[in-house]
């Protein structure tokens, strides 16, 4: 009983965070098409040609069912006050898929708007009120009840409104370099996969992404992306403690039928009945175990749903998945089973005598070693690859765990006989006991630094990542930022904007030009990656995804206070000769793409080519919310190319943001503008929400991994039973027993949990730098009290672990 | 160090049944007198040894040491009291798997941070045999060679008492009968008090006198 309940409370920690992660892999599925709003969606970041468009029909075919739309960022007026849309130029016959629901009059001859309910809060506007959109005037008809292309999309910068397409031309917020987004989406009678596959191979330009839904599934929200990886590595983790976990519970287990199994040994039962007996047994803990494991997970999860409820989208529902089926059963009866396959032959082949006596005496031959081992490790590396979906993830957590074992047993033997030999002579023969316990029970002692350390170690790399994530997540605050943030200003706009400014007392933070652009070659070789129709990994499509995009440019005469060079040319020294420009790029960047100073970038400005060379690296401060740039010009080669006008207005104690935006829109009304204090608020209050979730699946982990530190710990302490007895009847009292197994125990444990926070510190970097190419972030306070629950662990189980000395005197007895 | 125990009585709660073990059970003890206690199992032998040393509580009566009762003792006084006052052999030997055999001869001496522990081992070692096999680790040695250190261990730090269970129990009849032979004539030598629970009549033959457990009551053979 025992041991099933301490199997079930292994697997269930883990399960619980599949559960959550399975279930929202699940509800991205299902929502998949309603996201969409199709099967199949091509989108491009500038509008779509009538003969590119025409070409995608033809391949579509007759059968699909085609919507157009445009989507962009635009301010809407209403009489009193302007404010920030995400505006969807929609056709009649949208969406092809999933749901709009809309509270109001649906009537497609009207001059109608469909707003998000916040908008109206947010501008004080009503249903009936009319609103100017650029330059076309619209009435408001409807309220979006439901918008299933809306699940899963956190922190929109601005409400979502919907109008005809037919009224985009009259808006005349289409100019030259405008900023939006031109989508095609399809419902097909065949499989959307193939005709992606189709459409990526027939069309050149990299810029137009095609998307399906299960493309979505793979993560590329990024917020939701972010989430996902989290709550995969917290699976990883938990696997990792699960199956150390599972592997003590399961030796021990053993070591408590070795007196029944030396009897019915005796007794005559052959080696085969009494194998399949234990293997039997052992499976059949297991299996109730890790079905006792689920149903806790499941119902834990249930009960933890109204926590995190406000982390995870409306539409999230909890479902079960097969993978954590198989997880339960791979790590729970396939992990315990295989990892005993040898202990249990060993058994089974000792003499009747040595079991009964509680030894294992029997020695294998290396083969059947070798190849439990080598069984054990594919198990593991499948289970990791269930927990991963990815298989450079799956390698790089083995490597690294690999690595951290090495590490840890290379340091932890030198720490033993460093630390045994400095007891030794000083410490009496309590320091005696104990070197001579660490260094003649080497491998034990070895094997309960590993066993720390790995636990310490995963426990404390879920709070680093977490730290790293929530970084990345990080909303900056929104003291000394601009008031305004504005866009889509265009060439002859610029100054006639900055002075209207000015006459209403209001003064411009920053101005820059604005160029879209793409790289197409560096040092003479081709940047972007050519469409094979097909990625192999997910990490593979999103490099391509990342190169492809396009790269928005900017030239100034000299930097902003907002950056800074690193290395290279100073700004001042920066310019152009007849044959070459000089660029400098911003340093994450480069080292994404692996630039480097002096390579030569070729760009794609408008259909011109422009070659520059990388002179400088810098440093940005993207929290500034000030124009800022991937690569920046010096002033000269880039001042006649094709351009909008990006400006940052400051604050001003007299006039809101609000009203600011108002009086922007009205003069110039395709000119966009961002409220950067009401934006950063919202950004704040939902990563706020996000990181409770995080928390939680942290606080998972690390209750997993002290569950399964106290298994080990209680492992170790059972088998040295005898001793302490021993000590016992020789005379030492129970606070000078528990002194030495702390000092023993507490000693081997602390110095695995150290050598764990140093790796964890090692190997977020790692996981930050290659798996989610993000900035490595520590957790000081969550590694300080991991080290100090590792003691309070170690003192607790120490304490609780009762031991009588009576039972030496008594002839029928198990060692342990 | 005399002992004496008086009319102790002890029980046992299983499921719904007590057992009475020991029935106003008594015993006396001179200084240097070595008492062999027979009895079939389940006795109460073991409960017996138990209170003695302290491990077990009596329901009542007395048990003392040169006069001084036991009653009312805290589990440090009767740890103070095996420190230096006790040597027990066990039929299991009981070493420390990780000392070698002088270290766990020596082991109650360092305990008792008394000077020259392992020189004493070293020499007691000898005298039973075991000189060579000294650096030996428990895993290195015979079951008759660690019954041999168990007992230098039970005998190194000179015991009020030296407490056996079954000393040759484990062990073959030569194997037995040579530790039998070593330990009585170190405990000769050595003048020890001790009190050894046995099943063999060879060893209860070899002590000063013989004492039956029956009914819960020790009984002269």
């Amino acid at each position: 009983m025992l041991w099933t309940v301490s199997v079930c409370l292994t697997v269930a920690g883990l399960i619980v965070v599949d559960v959550y992660r399975g279930s929202l892999a699940e509800t991205l599925r299902l929502q998949g098409r309603g996201i969409l709003a199709a099967d199949l969606a091509v989108s491009v970041r500038r509008p779509l040609s009538a003969e590119e468009f025409e070409r995608l029909k033809a391949l579509l075919g007759p059968d699909a069912r085609i919507s157009r739309a445009t989507e962009m960022m635009a301010m809407v007026s209403g009489p009193a006050a302007s404010h920030l849309a995400q505006l969807n130029f929609v056709e009649d016959n949208y969406p092809l898929a999933g749901e709009l629901r809309i509270d109001g009059v649906r009537d497609d001859t009207s001059r109608q708007l469909w707003v998000a309910g916040d908008f109206l809060v947010l501008t004080g506007l009503k249903v009936g009120d009319d609103v100017n959109i650029g330059k076309a005037k619209l009435k408001i008809t409807g309220v979006v009840a439901k918008d299933s292309s809306q699940t899963f999309r956190f922190g929109a910068m601005a409400p979502r409104l919907y109008l005809n397409r037919r009224f985009l031309q009259e808006t005349e917020l289409v100019q030259p370099g405008s900023t939006l987004s031109d989508v095609v989406r399809a419902v097909l009678p065949s499989p959307a996969r193939d005709l992606k596959q189709a459409v990526e191979k027939i069309y050149p330009d990299p810029a137009i992404q095609v998307s399906t839904p299960q493309d979505l599934q793979q993560g590329s929200l990024r917020v939701l992306g972010r989430l996902l990886d989290f709550l995969g590595l917290v699976g990883l983790v938990g696997l990792s403690l699960g199956w150390v976990g599972i592997d003590f519970l399961a030796q021990r287990w053993l070591l408590t039928e070795l007196v029944s199994v030396g009897i019915l040994k005796a007794q005559g039962l052959s080696e085969r009945w009494l194998a399949g007996y234990l293997r039997g047994k052992l499976a059949l803990i297991l299996f109730v175990g890790a079905a006792g494991g689920g149903a806790l997970a499941w119902l834990a999860a249930n009960l933890l749903f109204p926590v995190v409820r406000d982390s995870l989208p409306a539409e999230f529902a909890l479902t079960w998945s097969w993978t954590s089926t198989m997880i339960l059963l791979l790590i729970g009866p396939g992990s315990g089973l295989l990892l005993l396959f040898a202990s249990i032959r060993r058994a089974v082949l000792s003499s009747p005598l040595a079991l009964i006596r509680g030894r294992l005496i029997y020695r294998l031959k290396p083969l059947p070693i070798v190849l439990t081992a080598l069984a054990a490790s594919s198990l593991f590396i499948l289970l990791t690859f269930l927990e991963a979906r990815s298989w450079k993830v799956t390698f790089i957590f083995q490597a690294c765990l690999i690595g951290a074992i090495a590490l840890m047993s290379g340091l932890g033997y030198l720490f033993l006989s460093v630390s045994s030999r400095a007891a030794k002579g000083r410490a009496g023969w309590l320091g005696h006991l104990t070197s001579s316990m660490w260094m003649r029970r080497r491998a034990l002692s070895l094997l309960l630094v590993v066993i720390s350390g790995m636990a310490g170690l995963l426990a404390q790399l879920i709070p680093n990542l977490e730290q790293t994530f929530l970084l990345e997540l990080d909303a900056p605050s929104a003291a000394k930022r601009p008031a305004l943030f504005m866009f889509d200003i265009q060439d002859d706009q610029a100054q006639p904007l900055e002075e209207f400014l000015k006459t209403g007392g209001l003064g411009v933070s920053q101005r820059a030009p604005f160029i879209r652009s793409r790289i197409t070659k560096v040092n003479g070789a081709e940047f972007e990656r050519a469409r094979t129709g097909d990625w192999a990994t997910r990490e593979e499509e999103n490099d391509a995804r990342f190169r492809n995009r396009g790269v928005n440019l900017s030239y100034r005469a000299s930097l902003s206070p907002y950056e800074h060079i690193l290395k290279g040319k100073a700004w001042e020294d920066m310019g152009h000769t007849l044959e070459t420009a000089e660029i400098s790029v911003e340093e994450s960047y480069a080292k994404r793409l692996g630039f480097k100073i002096g390579d030569r970038v070729e760009f794609d400005i408008a259909g011109t080519s422009v070659e520059a060379r990388i002179a400088s690296l810098r440093k940005v401060d993207w929290n500034s919310f000030e124009p800022a740039f991937f690569i920046i010009f010096a002033d000269g080669v880039l001042n006649a190319a094709p351009k909008t006008w990006i400006m940052t207005v400051k604050e001003n104690d007299n006039v809101t943001p609000v009203e600011i935006q108002t009086r922007v829109s009205r003069r110039f009304p395709n000119v966009t503008s961002v409220n950067v204090q009401s934006t950063l608020s919202g950004i704040a209050e939902l990563f706020g929400k996000l990181s409770a979730g995080l928390k939680i699946a942290g606080w998972l982990s690390l209750g997993l991994g002290l569950f399964v530190y106290l298994i080990v710990l209680s492992f170790q302490l059972a088998s040295s039973e005898r001793d302490w007895i021993q000590l016992k009847v020789l005379g030492l009292r129970t606070r000078q027993i528990w002194a030495l197994q702390l000092y023993a125990y507490g000693g081997l444990c602390l110095a695995g949990s150290v050598l764990g926070a140093v790796l964890s510190v090692a190997m977020t970097w790692i996981l930050a730098r290659f798996v989610f190419d993000s900035v490595t972030a520590l957790n000081w306070s969550g590694i300080a009290q991991v080290l100090a629950f590792t003691l309070v662990c170690v003192a607790v189980t120490i304490t609780v672990f009762t031991f009588r000395p009576r039972s030496a005197l008594r002839t029928n007895r198990t060692e342990l | 160090m005399s002992l004496t125990l008086k009319n102790v009585n002890k029980s046992f709660q299983q499921g719904d049944t007590r057992l009475r073990i020991l029935q106003n059970c008594s015993l006396h003890l001179e200084t240097g007198e070595v008492v062999a206690v027979l009895g079939e199992s389940g006795s109460g032998k073991s409960t017996l040894l138990s209170l003695i040393a302290g491990f077990e509580t009596a329901d009542d009566g007395e048990i003392s040491w040169d006069g001084r009762s036991t009653r009312g003792w805290s589990p440090d006084q009767w740890a103070e009291f095996r420190k230096g006052g006790l040597g027990f052999v066990f039929q299991d030997y009981y070493l420390i798997p990780y000392l070698n055999a002088v270290e766990n001869a020596a082991l109650p001496l360092k305990i008792l941070k008394a000077d020259g522990a392992t020189e004493r081992a070293t020499s007691l070692l000898g005298q039973l045999g075991l000189g060579e096999r000294a650096t030996h680790l428990p895993n290195q040695l015979s079951g008759g060679e660690c019954q041999r250190v168990g007992i230098a261990r039970a005998l190194i730090h000179r015991p009020a008492l030296i407490l056996a269970d079954e000393p040759t129990g484990s062990l073959d009849a030569k194997t037995g009968d040579q530790v039998s032979e070593l330990l009585f004539r170190l405990l000769r030598e050595m003048k020890q008090t001790a009190l050894i629970v046995t099943h063999s009549q060879e060893v209860a033959a070899r002590c000063d006198r013989i004492l039956t457990l029956r009914e819960g009551r020790l009984w002269p053979a």
